[in-house]
């Protein structure tokens, strides 16, 4: 009786909310009633539902840098008030993580840190190229693979254990440049979100974590552009609207001139031999206002990277060949996204979509009467359909349901000769069906409460294997300015990357687990206290513990000699791992000062039957130490100044990456029936106690950044920065040459600037 | 003025390559001093073990002995006596080895340092047999039919090999063992092998020096294996050895052999980069080294 009289009295207010200057829906904007003490948030197309009684009551809607706005509405009937926010543009949104105020207490989830475009750009940068995963590298619980690359390793995880969607899809290779850079141009990004930690039921398909990258929707008032150019490349954005209000579309382009020089000086030296390095990305999206309650949005990401290595000669058997090595990998993305509100408590998604990765080695020798072409390809592609459901029945529960369809196609790395194929079998390919239920709701007053369940099932040979995977969080304050949260995930894994772990080329290939190979699995643990005072200081201190089953990696040797891909699977091995760690994050503005620190402390560990001998050893990614700080200030400007001045400095440390190496040798023993005969097996053995046994030296580095952000809208900006201040030669990769490690260190002292034209 | 330019763009490329410096890594890594125990039983013959003492990277020549250890033998948990030292490093017992019999040995140093390491030995006759169903032709030495009737309840592991003697103009014989063998068996692990695409008389599967393989596929069944070898020139005699080791002496071996070719790359002057070096098996409780056993069956084919 008591819940039909609030169902009775009470009615839905729903809708959009929205950046009033450009129309781009906010994420996680927060609606709050204070008359009821009841709110909630926008989801990832900026819809809302809530529930409020009967009457006039007050409606708070606000979003981290942007001026809250304040509504009365007289609620007679279910309502829809779409609402637009006005960006503040105070320092508070320059930050490297923030926490989206109050949510950083209440909300559920655990372990996420959500990132605008705006923080994005303010880090310094290598050579000018802002980029998404190296802001993300700086927060708790993220390490850098080798030195300024791009990749990511997540509390312990290998890069493939994050998930890493564009616009809901799967990018499955996101390296530029040999890694050194992302895929994800900055200008076509709105927000990246994290989430390490008790990892929601719509999320799966990965161990560790999920990076949900959303690009920008086109300004809809409109038309807007930008041009950047850095030291290492050039950016042309642009969007605006197709119909005012109703429907905007976006396309960013960018593309290196690195090869410029490289073309210039082997034309000016008449140099036989050419080197050419070149990558490109093309970011394009559109979205249609269909109807009030319809909308429709296509996007797609595009790009290449190609390395040329050439040499002009007449005839290989007189020694002077005319050869070309090429090497080349790019991803290709594109989705379909159908929003529909069928009622002020119930938004879906409807969402096709396609992602292909490929890299080849083309290698070809020519002489005057032959020519040898030795082509080695990998591929993967997967095409999917989902479709994902928000239903807001009340204010105490937030039910999230849905299901996705994937088919997954992939090509094993193949070698076609000219005459001759290699192998017998090429492609593989398995569909995978996954339904998922999620349900946030208050237990009590006072404990809010994330529960889920998935279920994925790959078709492995003949049959299906199922996994039911649970997922809880839960949020206690234990008072106004301090509260514990804890969650568990259970996350598996089809799809797995073999990685070389001496150097991380962007051809680490992507197998499917298959009738011979299990997913992996993992059970993810975590708990947290959050403390945040009214003076804005935030405090919180995680701790986690991770254990995963099925995980593989090459067998002992294999990385140096792989076989052919049809027995790709022998070249594997499978076992189990566990890590755990704890990340203490603090933020505080003082002023015009803002700065952030963050200390994680990480485990990581692997075994295999095939070191048994060895039991549980350190995996590549355990980097125990990682100390990461950002200090913004943001200069005082009078009335007439032209420009905003903003200076950041940030400084990070990291333990050195493990490597496996031996300084010592044993002796050897052999059958005695070998004796009196010739062979090539040595009477000595070096010894390696266990992979991973040896630590690089520390990588840390310093950098500064200058932001002059003109004023006005259609004016230019500038970034200077400085990577590496004091010229730390961080090892990027290494090798053994006669008993001694060679460490590169790439990334010395680099100052850069970038020069930024909005219009 | 275009030399000017070229010199400004070669130094501009230069300070591009520039960013790319190679450095020495000083890492720490203590120099293990410690106890090396080596050594294959074999049912039938008498046991024998060798100590020494770890080396550093660049002291391959030779190996410090341990002279003066206390080597215990024990047969199925019961202490069966001392081995005595022979020089060399060499320990050796009056016991000989029975098949089928779990084996410990116990190191004490005057030290108080204790290394232990167990192996049991495989049985003696293992039902395998060798058999050649085409002559030496070309230079092919023909193919050989292995069969082998496992025993279900013992876990084997297998290895095959041929030590081949040549003859040489003018300067008598040759003995080596041979370096390519080819087969189109299911049964033989593929860590040594490479595809061929052209192959050699309808085997695609080339081995390098070894057939590896174990009963887990075929337990308690019968099988043949048929191979060749190539590379048949000057063929004076083949000994075609058929071992069957435990699983210590099988993990070492291979992973030797792993070890081994990894070595080939770092002998390089500059090395791939992506080069990984692998991890020698050990059954040695703190120390390193093997102690495996195995039991051989061989035949030899003569060619006049």
């Amino acid at each position: 009786m008591f819940l039909s009289q609030i169902a009775y009295s009470q009615h839905t207010l729903s809708g959009k909310i929205t950046d009033i200057e450009t129309g781009e829906s906010l994420i996680g904007a927060t609606i709050y009633n204070p008359g009821a003490k009841q709110g909630t948030s926008s989801n990832a197309y900026g819809f809302y539902s809530l529930n409020l009684p009967v009457g006039k009551q007050k409606v708070v809607f606000s979003f981290v840098g942007y001026e809250p706005q304040t509504i009365m509405v007289d609620l007679k009937n279910d309502s829809t008030l779409n609402i637009g926010l006005t960006s503040n543009n105070v320092l508070s949104e320059v930050t490297v993580t923030e926490s989206r105020g109050q949510y950083f207490l209440s909300g559920v989830q655990m372990g996420e840190n959500r990132l605008t475009a705006r923080e994005i750009e303010n880090l310094p940068v290598v050579l000018g190229e802002t980029d998404v995963l190296k802001a993300i590298q700086l927060l708790p619980g993220v390490n850098a693979g080798n030195d300024g690359t791009a990749g990511i390793s997540v509390r312990g995880g290998s890069p493939d254990q994050t998930l890493i969607l564009l616009d809901e899809v799967p990018v499955y290779n996101v390296n530029h440049l040999f890694g050194y850079f992302s895929v994800f141009n900055n200008d076509a990004i709105k927000e990246a979100s994290l989430i390490k930690g008790a990892i929601p039921a719509q999320y799966g398909g990965r161990l560790s974590s999920v990076l949900d990258i959303r690009m920008k929707e086109g300004n809809l008032k409109e038309h807007t552009g930008k041009a950047s150019l850095s030291t290492l490349s050039g950016k042309y954005t642009i969007e605006g609207p197709i119909i005012k209000g109703k429907a905007s579309y976006m396309l960013s382009g960018r593309a290196t001139w690195l090869d410029l020089p490289l073309r210039l000086y082997f034309y000016l030296t008449d140099n036989d031999m050419k080197v050419y390095y070149s990558f490109w990305d093309l970011n394009g999206k559109a979205n249609f206002e269909l109807s009030n309650n319809d909308r429709l949005f296509v996007s797609f990401y595009g790009g290449n990277d190609e390395f040329f290595v050439g040499n002009e000669g007449d005839d290989y058997f007189a020694g002077n060949s005319n050869t070309k090595y090429q090497f080349s990998w790019g991803n290709y993305t594109a989705s379909a996204r159908w929003n529909h509100i069928f009622s002020s408590k119930l938004f879906s998604n409807l969402t096709a979509y396609f992602s292909r990765y490929n890299y080849s080695h083309l290698y070809e020798m020519k002489s005057t009467s032959d020519t040898l072409i030795i082509d080695t390809y990998s591929s993967l592609a997967d095409a999917s359909l989902k479709y994902d459901f928000d239903y807001y029945p009340d204010n105490v529960h937030k039910i999230k349901f849905g299901t996705k369809l994937s088919y997954l196609f992939f090509q094993p790395e193949k070698t076609d000769f000219d005459t001759v194929t290699a192998g017998l079998s090429s492609h593989y390919q398995a569909p995978v069906v996954d339904l998922y239920v999620n349900d946030e709701f208050l237990l009590g007053e006072k404990l809010r409460v994330s529960g889920g369940l998935r279920l994925s099932s790959l078709k492995r040979g003949d049959e299906f294997d199922f996994h039911l995977m649970p997922r809880f969080s839960a949020c206690y304050p234990l008072s106004p300015s301090l509260s514990l949260k804890a969650g568990y995930s259970m996350m598996v894994q089809h799809l797995h990357q073999l990685t070389n772990p001496s150097l991380s080329l962007p051809t680490t290939m992507w197998v499917l687990s298959n009738s011979s190979l299990e997913s992996s699995s993992s059970n993810l643990s975590s708990f947290g206290l959050y403390y945040m005072n009214d003076k804005g200081l935030e405090l919180s201190g995680e701790a986690y513990f991770n254990t995963m089953d099925k995980v593989i990696d090459y067998k002992p040797g294999k990385e140096n000699f792989k076989i052919n891909e049809e027995q790709w699977d022998e070249s594997v091995m499978v076992g189990e791992g566990f890590s755990y760690g704890i990340e203490l994050f603090a933020k505080y503005r003082f002023g015009s000062y803002y700065g952030q620190l963050s200390y994680t402390y990480s485990r990581s560990y692997r075994k295999f039957d095939e070191l048994a001998h060895v039991g549980y050893y350190p995996y590549m990614y355990d980097r125990p130490h990682n100390i990461s700080l950002q200090i913004t200030r943001e200069f005082e400007n009078s009335a007439d100044a032209k420009f905003n001045k903003r200076l950041t400095l940030n400084f990070n440390y990291m333990s050195g990456h493990l490597i496996s190496f031996s300084n010592y040798t044993i002796p050897a023993i052999l059958p005695s029936e070998f004796e009196g005969y010739k062979h090539h097996i040595s009477d000595f053995n070096y010894y390696i106690p266990h992979p991973n046994n040896v630590r690089l030296p520390a990588v840390h580095h310093l950098d500064l950044s200058f932001h002059l952000e003109n004023k006005t809208k259609e004016k230019s900006s500038w970034v200077f920065s400085i990577y590496n201040i004091y010229n730390r030669k961080n090892i990027s990769f290494y090798y053994v040459q006669n008993d001694q490690i060679k460490g590169a260190a790439l990334l010395p002292i680099i100052p850069s600037v970038t020069w930024n034209y909005k219009f | 003025m275009v030399e000017m330019i070229k010199k400004l763009i070669c130094f501009i490329v230069a300070l591009f390559m520039l960013n790319a410096c190679i450095l020495d890594v000083e890492v720490e890594l203590p120099l293990e001093n410690s106890i090396v125990l080596n050594g294959f039983l074999v049912p039938g013959d008498t046991v024998s073990v060798s100590l020494n003492r770890s080396g550093a990277s660049t002291d391959t020549a030779g190996f410090e002995e341990i002279r003066d250890a206390t080597v215990t033998l024990f047969e199925n948990g019961v202490a069966l006596g001392l081995l005595h030292y022979k020089g060399n490093g060499i320990y050796r017992a009056e016991t000989v080895a029975k098949e089928l019999t779990a084996y410990k040995i116990v190191v004490e140093t005057p030290e108080g340092e204790m290394a232990w390491a167990e192996t049991t030995t495989p049985e003696i006759e293992f039902g395998a047999s060798i058999d050649k169903i085409n002559d030496l032709y070309g230079f092919k030495s023909g193919n050989y039919i292995l069969e082998l009737s496992d025993n279900p309840n013992i876990d084997n592991f297998y290895w095959v090999c041929i030590a081949r003697t040549d003859s040489v103009y003018n300067s008598g014989t040759t003995k080596n063992l041979a370096y390519s063998l080819y087969t189109n068996s299911p049964y033989i692990d593929r860590f040594n092998m490479t595809y061929d695409p052209m192959g050699s008389d309808g085997y695609y599967y080339d081995y390098e020096m070894f057939l590896h393989f174990d009963d887990r596929s075929f337990s308690g069944e019968t099988i043949t294996i048929d191979f060749i070898q190539t590379g048949a020139w000057n063929l004076k005699s083949e000994n075609v050895l058929f071992f069957n080791a435990d699983i210590h002496y099988s993990n070492y071996f291979k992973s030797k052999l792993i070890s081994e070719k990894g070595g080939e790359y770092l002998a390089e002057d500059m090395p791939p980069l992506n080069y990984v070096p692998s991890f020698l098996y050990t059954n040695v409780h703190n120390g390193m080294g093997i102690l495996g056993s195995y039991s051989f069956y061989s035949r030899v084919f003569t060619y006049d």
